[in-house]
C-alpha cells in the first residue's frame, strides 16, 4: 500500500478530516483530533452550498464561469465565536485555465459575505483547500488569482488558505499557511495526524463516510465499496434479527442507507445518493433476491428500490439469516490484483 | 433430601425475603463452620435491551415466556420464575420455582436464586443468549474503581478479597503454523473451543500451545491488600484483570462477592443486606451505562445546535490500547476466531485486511444484533457504535479484551478515559436501606 498516493485520495482525505473533528484522547488518538481540539464541530458533509439570490444573480451576470452550487467536502463551525472552516479536498493543484476553476470560484464566493447570510449564526468563514503538501504552492497562487478575478468583477470572495498532507518518517503530517493559523488560532505551523505509518499497511482509519465516485485507485475503490456494503449488510442483519416471523419486513433502500450512515446519507447531494442506492441495489439486494428466487418463491421481493422479505416459519428465518451471515457469501466482488510491473517491456 | 430453594406459595414479597433470610442465615453458619449446608443465595443483575430500533420495553413475563420460563406476579415489580423440567429425585416432569425476579426499572432486573451456582449460572447463561437480555458487565475498570472509591475504605482490618483472572486464549507461539491454518478456515460454525471451567484430566492430555492463564486470589485484610496492590500490578500485568471484588457488609458480618458478569453472591446472614448491596450496584451500573451512552452519542443528540445544523459522523470512538502488542500469530488467531458463531466476543463480521496486523470489520454485535464498526490491530482496538444502540456492548468488549486478549489496557471513550466514565457515579448512589 502506497501511503503517499492515499494522501490525494478523496475518500481517504474526507475520512481523515472527519476523524480530525471526532472526540478522541489528546495523545492516544487514532487520528489527531485537531479540529475538535480547536473547538470545531461538523456542520455539513458534502452538501452543496445554497447561494442567496443576489449573489447568484451577480455571479451569473459577471460573465465568469462560476459554480452556483459548489459542494465542499466539509463545513465545520465553532460555537464560541461563530468561526467556520469550509473545506475542499483535492488530489492535485490546478492552474487558472483548469476546468476546476468554475468550482473554485464558487467556493471562493460561498465563503465571502454570502456564507454568514446563509449559515448564520456562523460568521467568519475561511475557505480551506486540503491537498498533498507538495501541491500547495501552486494551489495558493491559483486561489489568489481567482479571487482577484472575482474582485475585478465587483464580486465578494472570502478569505482562503491552503493546507497540506505529507508523509514524513512514518507519520502523516498536516501543515497550513498563515491565513489558517490566524483564523483557527493555531500557534504552530503543522501537526502530526497519524504515527506508525508503514508501507505494508493501509493507514485508513475506520471509514465514516463513503463515496463511490471519487477514488482513483481500483484497490481503494474495492475497499471502500466493500466497507459500505458490509455496513449495509450488518444493518440489514440487525433489523432482520429483531424482526418477528409472520410479519413482512419492508424497507426502502434509501431508508436503510439513512439508518446505516446515521443520517449522513440525507445530507449527501442527489447524485451521490443515487449512486449509493445503485451500488447497494446491484451488489447486495439484487444478489439476495436472485439467490432466494428459486429456493423460496415469494419470500423475497425487490421492486424498484423497495426490499421485502416475509418468513412464514421460524426455520425460514433461520435459513435466510444463516445464509446472509455466512462470511463465504460476499457482495463486493473479487479484490482487484495489484498492478505488477511487466518483467519485460515489449512496447518497442 | 435437598433443601428447598423457593418459598412455598408466598403471599407477598416479604415472605420470599423471609425465606431467603432463613437460607442466608444457614448459609452463613455453614461458611463459619467451613461446611456448606445450603447453596448460598445469589443474584444475577440482568439488563433488558430494548433500545434497538426504537422498540418498546417488554414486560418480564413476555421475555421469560419466550425463554421457556413462567413468570408469576407476586406484586407489580416482584415475581416468581418457574421452569418445567424433570425432577432428578422422582423423575417426574413438573414446574419448579427456581428463583425470583425483581424489576428495578424497565431496563434492569435482578434474579434472586438459591440454586447451586453451577446450575444457576447455566440457566442464566442460556437466558442471556436471548437478544432481549444481557448480563451486566462490571469491567475490571469498574471493579477497580469500586474498590478504590468504596471497598478499600470500609476498614483496613476487615477481610477483603480480590480475584484476578486473565487467559490469553488467542495466544500462539511465534513459530506456529496453526494460526495460518485457522485464518484460512472460513467455517463460521465452529464453536469457541475454550471452556470457562478449570481444565480436567482430559484437558491436560490435550496437545495445546502453552498460553498465559492466570488466576489470582488476594484474600487478606483490606489494608494489606491496598498496601501491596499497586506494586504487584506494576510487575505483573494479569493483576490489572480484576475479575471479582468482595464487598464487606456495611451493616453486619460477612460479605458479598461481585463477579464481572453481574453475579453477586451473598455471604452474610441477611438477605435484606444482600438486596441492599445489589440495589447499590445496580444504581452504579445504571449511572455508568447512562453516562457511557451520553458520552458516546452526545455529538449526535445535539443536532439542534444554536450555531446551525450539525451533522454527526456516527458516535465517538472507544479506543483501547494494549499494554503490550500482540504477536502476529496471536493477532491472526484472534481475528479469525473472534467473529465466529459461539465465540465469547459475540461479534459478527467479515474482517477486511489492511495490513499484516490490521483489519477493519464493519459488522454487528451478534448478541444484541446492533451494528458495530471495529478496527483491530496488534496494538489495540477502535470501536464505533451508531446512535441509539446499547452501551453495554462497550463494557462487554472492554471486559472481554482485558480477560482474554491483553490484561493491561488503557481505554478511552471519545476524549474521556474509561476510568472517568466508570467512576462518575452521582451522590445519591450511596447505599441506603430500601426495604
Amino acid at each position: 500500500m502506497k501511503t503517499e498516493s492515499l494522501l490525494g485520495d478523496p475518500v481517504f482525505q474526507l475520512n481523515l478530516l472527519l476523524w480530525m473533528a471526532k472526540e478522541q484522547p489528546a495523545d492516544e488518538y487514532r487520528v489527531n483530533p485537531l479540529f475538535h481540539k480547536l473547538g470545531f464541530k461538523i456542520r455539513f458533509i458534502e452538501d452543496p452550498f445554497n447561494f442567496p439570490e443576489t449573489e447568484r444573480v451577480a455571479a451569473t451576470a459577471s460573465g465568469l464561469s462560476i459554480s452556483t452550487d459548489p459542494e465542499p467536502e466539509l463545513i465545520l463551525g465553532r460555537g464560541v465565536d461563530g468561526a467556520a472552516l469550509y473545506i475542499e479536498a483535492k488530489k492535485d493543484s490546478f492552474g487558472t485555465q483548469s476546468s476546476n476553476c468554475k468550482q473554485a470560484r464558487g467556493h471562493l464566493l460561498a465563503t465571502g459575505p454570502a456564507f454568514a447570510e446563509v449559515l448564520a449564526p456562523l460568521k467568519e468563514c475561511l475557505l480551506c483547500y486540503v491537498l498533498p503538501a507538495d501541491k500547495c504552492q501552486l494551489m495558493a497562487k491559483t486561489l489568489q488569482d481567482l479571487a482577484a478575478q472575482l474582485i475585478s468583477k465587483t464580486l465578494r470572495p472570502g478569505r482562503h488558505s491552503v493546507t497540506g498532507l505529507a508523509l514524513s518518517t512514518g507519520s502523516i503530517v498536516y501543515s497550513w499557511d498563515a491565513a489558517f493559523r490566524a483564523h483557527t488560532g493555531m500557534a504552530e505551523d503543522f501537526a502530526v495526524l497519524m504515527t506508525d505509518v508503514d508501507d505494508e499497511t493501509d493507514p485508513s482509519p475506520l471509514i465514516l463516510v463513503f463515496t463511490d465516485e471519487d477514488s482513483y485507485n481500483p484497490m481503494m475503490t474495492w475497499f471502500y465499496r466493500r466497507a459500505m456494503l458490509e455496513q449495509v449488510r450488518a444493518c440489514l442483519l440487525c433489523s432482520l434479527h429483531n424482526w418477528e416471523v409472520g410479519q413482512p419486513y419492508q424497507t426502502s433502500l434509501q431508508a436503510l442507507l439513512v439508518k446505516t450512515t446515521d443520517n449522513i446519507f440525507k445530507y449527501l447531494g442527489h447524485k451521490r445518493q443515487t449512486n449509493l442506492i445503485r451500488l447497494v441495489r446491484e451488489n447486495l439486494f439484487k444478489r439476495i433476491a436472485e439467490h432466494w428466487k428459486d429456493k423460496q418463491a415469494g419470500m423475497v421481493d425487490l421492486s424498484g428500490e423497495v426490499f421485502t422479505v416475509t418468513w412464514k416459519l421460524t426455520g425460514q428465518k433461520d435459513e435466510f439469516l444463516d445464509w446472509l451471515e455466512d462470511r463465504r457469501v460476499t457482495f463486493a466482488g473479487d479484490k482487484p490484483q495489484p498492478e505488477e510491473p511487466l518483467l519485460f517491456d515489449d512496447s518497442d | 433430601m435437598k433443601p428447598p430453594i423457593a418459598a412455598t406459595s408466598p403471599k407477598d414479597r416479604f415472605a420470599v425475603y423471609r425465606f431467603f433470610n432463613g437460607l442466608s442465615a444457614e448459609g452463613k453458619a455453614g461458611l463459619n463452620l467451613g461446611r456448606p449446608r445450603v447453596p448460598l443465595v445469589k443474584t444475577f443483575l440482568l439488563e433488558h435491551v430494548a433500545r434497538r430500533d426504537g422498540h418498546q420495553p417488554k414486560p418480564p413475563d413476555e421475555i421469560f415466556r419466550r425463554l421457556g420460563a413462567q413468570v408469576d406476579k407476586i406484586d407489580d415489580t416482584f415475581m416468581s420464575v418457574s421452569v418445567t423440567e424433570t425432577d432428578l429425585e422422582d423423575g417426574k416432569v413438573k414446574p419448579r420455582t427456581t428463583g425470583y425476579l425483581e424489576k428495578y426499572n424497565e431496563r434492569f432486573f435482578a434474579y434472586y436464586t438459591a440454586e447451586e451456582a453451577a446450575f444457576a449460572k447455566k440457566r442464566v447463561a442460556s437466558w442471556i443468549q436471548s437478544p432481549d437480555l444481557d448480563a451486566t458487565w462490571f469491567s475490571s475498570f469498574l471493579l477497580q474503581v469500586l474498590w478504590n472509591k468504596d471497598v478499600s475504605k470500609r476498614g483496613d482490618d476487615r477481610s477483603g478479597k480480590l480475584v484476578f483472572k486473565h487467559e490469553s486464549i488467542f495466544e500462539m507461539p511465534e513459530d506456529s503454523t496453526t494460526a495460518t491454518h485457522v485464518t484460512d478456515d472460513d467455517e463460521d460454525t465452529q464453536a469457541d473451543e475454550v471452556a470457562d471451567e478449570e481444565p480436567g484430566d482430559e484437558a491436560e492430555e490435550r496437545v495445546e500451545p502453552e498460553r498465559r492463564r492466570a488466576r489470582f486470589e488476594m484474600g487478606d485484610r483490606i489494608g494489606r491488600i491496598t498496601a501491596a496492590l499497586e506494586n504487584l500490578k506494576r510487575d505483573y500485568y494479569p493483576l490489572h484483570a480484576l475479575y471479582s471484588v468482595r464487598l464487606p457488609s456495611r451493616t453486619g458480618r460477612g460479605s458479598h462477592d461481585l463477579f464481572q458478569a453481574g453475579q453477586v453472591t451473598n455471604r452474610t446472614d441477611s438477605f435484606l443486606d444482600h438486596r441492599n448491596t445489589v440495589r447499590y450496584l445496580y444504581r452504579i451500573y445504571n449511572a455508568v451505562l447512562n453516562l457511557t451512552e451520553d458520552v458516546a452519542w452526545h455529538a449526535m443528540s445535539n443536532a439542534q445546535s444554536p450555531h446551525g445544523p450539525r451533522v454527526g459522523s456516527k458516535g465517538v470512538p472507544l479506543i483501547v490500547k494494549f499494554g503490550e502488542p500482540l504477536s502476529p500469530s496471536t493477532f491472526d488467531r484472534w481475528v479469525s476466531m473472534a467473529f465466529r458463531k459461539g465465540n465469547r466476543f459475540k461479534l459478527w463480521g467479515d474482517p477486511i485486511r489492511l495490513g499484516p496486523t490490521k483489519v477493519h470489520v464493519y459488522g454487528a454485535d451478534r448478541h444484541l444484533w446492533q451494528p458495530i464498526n471495529l478496527e483491530l490491530t496488534e496494538k489495540g482496538v477502535v470501536a464505533i457504535l451508531p446512535q441509539g444502540t446499547c452501551g453495554n456492548t462497550f463494557h462487554r468488549l472492554v471486559t472481554n479484551v482485558q480477560q482474554y486478549v491483553c490484561p493491561k489496557i488503557d481505554a478511552w471513550l471519545g476524549d474521556k478515559p474509561f476510568q472517568s466514565v466508570v467512576s462518575a457515579w452521582p451522590a445519591n448512589v450511596e447505599d441506603r436501606n430500601e426495604n
